[in-house]
């Protein structure tokens, strides 16, 4: 109750202004620069045509985003796997990871619909690109962080490379790379929607939607797809939570109850 | 390599670390086979580098170094336990890390468990356990592999000196029932006295060999041994020297 409570209260809080500024400021001519609520629900919820769009459309960001941190993950450890073996390796890749974190995405866009085309694709990169930096960070700075006598004692019973990260480095940097994917997740959700924007090809994302409802002035519905979106991005930084409990929840220092 | 009778030489011995410290300078020292030899001396005397020079784990820059055996143990300061894994699956490490195939391993690690008497803490994680009780996981892991040479670098530091003491004759135990080589770094003289079959005091840096007092006790020693005259009268010799180290 106490947890469920404060939220609840901020919610109703928010539905109340959204009301007022529905009904008090905005005169009837100009509501739809922002609909009440329950409008929003109606005609974007409630009308099965249009709920069935929007989520075909969420169903396929969706499909992107995660796709792009599948493949920003596997990258993005693998990568700092390797910066961790060598400090010339590091030394010559991770500025790039930063020049990788640091190019305005939006400035790329169009040479990847050159290169790659307008479509799924192009959209994906869009993703792993705005996603894979926390996860190569936050890996490294994990693989790195290993305690110096768990390395000694590997050292003296001569474990090799292979053992050495399997057994001790990369367990150990297991929840800064949880942390990172967290980070990452979030942001491969904005990645799928803005990637929507410049290559519509295909069918369409919740982005393409989005374009489209702002476009033909149906505010309702374009209440009801950033909702939606919103929703999908928590949805997703919620389960890479759960994920790190149960992975890392039995023993690392972050996760453990105070007795 | 080494000379017939001992199972660690070292010989002039010099260790200077790459920012300019020189730690070891000079040190002689032999140990034979099944002896325990104690390692006192004021802090930063280079008491830990002499043990990861014997390990192995730091290269020397003067002298020589003759071990005769690869079947090291150690028990480092903090105990070498993975958060994630269980007191059993900690205590098979060493042996995993030696490829010792899966069911040996799981017999080796068994007995060891027991011969620390953490059969109950078995599949405990590491934090659920209190620091004596992590230390001794630590010693059961270091013991699977029937170490020719233990090397331990203040093990119990960090100890009341109620659970220190309990430890001290596990260790001895240890020591008895499988006749390692041992080589113990510890701040406390008593401690020094009351395993070790002689006590090395070193000079503060660049570390060498002060003393070597012998201890003529009866092994096995009991713990009231700690209250005779004749255990008083070495510990006074080894704080003596000690003191003139400082």
């Amino acid at each position: 109750m106490k947890r469920i409570l404060p939220p609840a209260v901020v919610l109703v809080a928010a539905l109340g202004l959204w009301y007022l500024a529905s009904y008090v400021l905005l005169s009837p001519d100009r509501r739809f620069l922002l609909p009440p609520p329950h409008a929003v629900l109606r005609v974007g919820f409630l009308d099965r045509n249009n709920l069935t769009e929007l989520l075909a459309a969420l169903g396929l960001s969706a499909e992107v985003a995660l796709l792009g941190l599948a493949i920003a993950t596997a990258l993005g450890v693998g990568l700092a796997v390797l910066m961790s073996q060598a400090r010339w390796l590091e030394r010559s890749l991770y500025p790039y990871a930063v020049v990788l974190q640091t190019i305005p995405i939006l400035a790329l866009v169009p040479l990847l619909g050159f290169w790659f085309g307008f479509g799924f694709s192009s959209r994906v990169l869009v993703c792993v690109l705005v996603a894979i930096f926390p996860i190569i960070a936050n890996t490294l700075f994990g693989l790195r962080s290993t305690e110096r006598h768990l390395t000694d004692l590997f050292t003296l019973h001569r474990a090799g490379r292979l053992t050495r990260l399997a057994r001790l480095q990369l367990p150990a940097a297991l929840p800064a790379t949880l942390t990172g994917l967290r980070v990452s997740a979030g942001l491969s959700v904005i990645g799928a929607i803005v990637g929507d924007f410049f290559f519509k090809q295909g069918h369409p994302g919740i982005g393409i939607l989005i374009d489209l409802y702002r476009q033909r002035l149906q505010s309702e519905q374009l209440f009801a797809a950033v909702l939606l979106s919103s929703s999908f991005g928590v949805v997703v930084f919620w389960t890479f939570g759960l994920l790190t409990r149960w992975l890392v929840g039995t023993w690392h220092v972050s996760e453990r109850r105070v007795r | 390599m080494t000379s017939p009778g001992h199972l660690i030489r070292l010989a002039d011995l010099g260790k200077r670390y790459p920012d300019g410290t020189v730690a070891l300078a000079g040190l002689d020292l032999a140990v034979s086979p099944g002896e325990f030899v104690a390692v006192v001396g004021p802090s930063g005397s280079g008491k830990t580098t002499l043990l990861r020079v014997i390990a192995g784990l730091e290269p020397v820059t003067g002298g020589t170094l003759a071990r005769g055996t690869d079947d090291i143990a150690y028990v480092f300061q903090e105990p070498t336990l993975l958060p994630w894994r269980t007191v059993r699956g900690n205590v098979e490490l060493v042996a995993q890390l030696h490829r010792v195939p899966r069911e040996r391993r799981r017999a080796l690690a068994q007995h060891a468990i027991e011969q620390v008497g953490l059969a109950e803490f078995a599949g405990h994680r590491p934090h659920q356990l209190s620091g004596g009780m992590r230390m001794r996981a630590a010693l059961a892991q270091a013991l699977t592999v029937r170490p020719r040479l233990f090397l331990l670098d203040e093990p119990f530091g960090a100890l009341d000196e109620l659970t220190r003491n309990r430890l001290c004759d596990q260790l001895q135990a240890l020591y008895l029932s499988e006749r390692f080589t041992g080589v113990l770094v510890t701040h406390s003289v008593a401690e020094a006295v009351y395993l070790s079959g002689r006590v090395l005091v070193l000079s503060p840096r660049p570390g060498r060999i002060l003393a070597d007092i012998p201890v003529p006790l009866d092994v096995p020693r009991l713990p009231d041994v700690r209250y005779t005259a004749e255990f008083a009268e070495i510990c006074g010799t080894v704080a003596k020297h000690l003191g003139e180290a400082r």
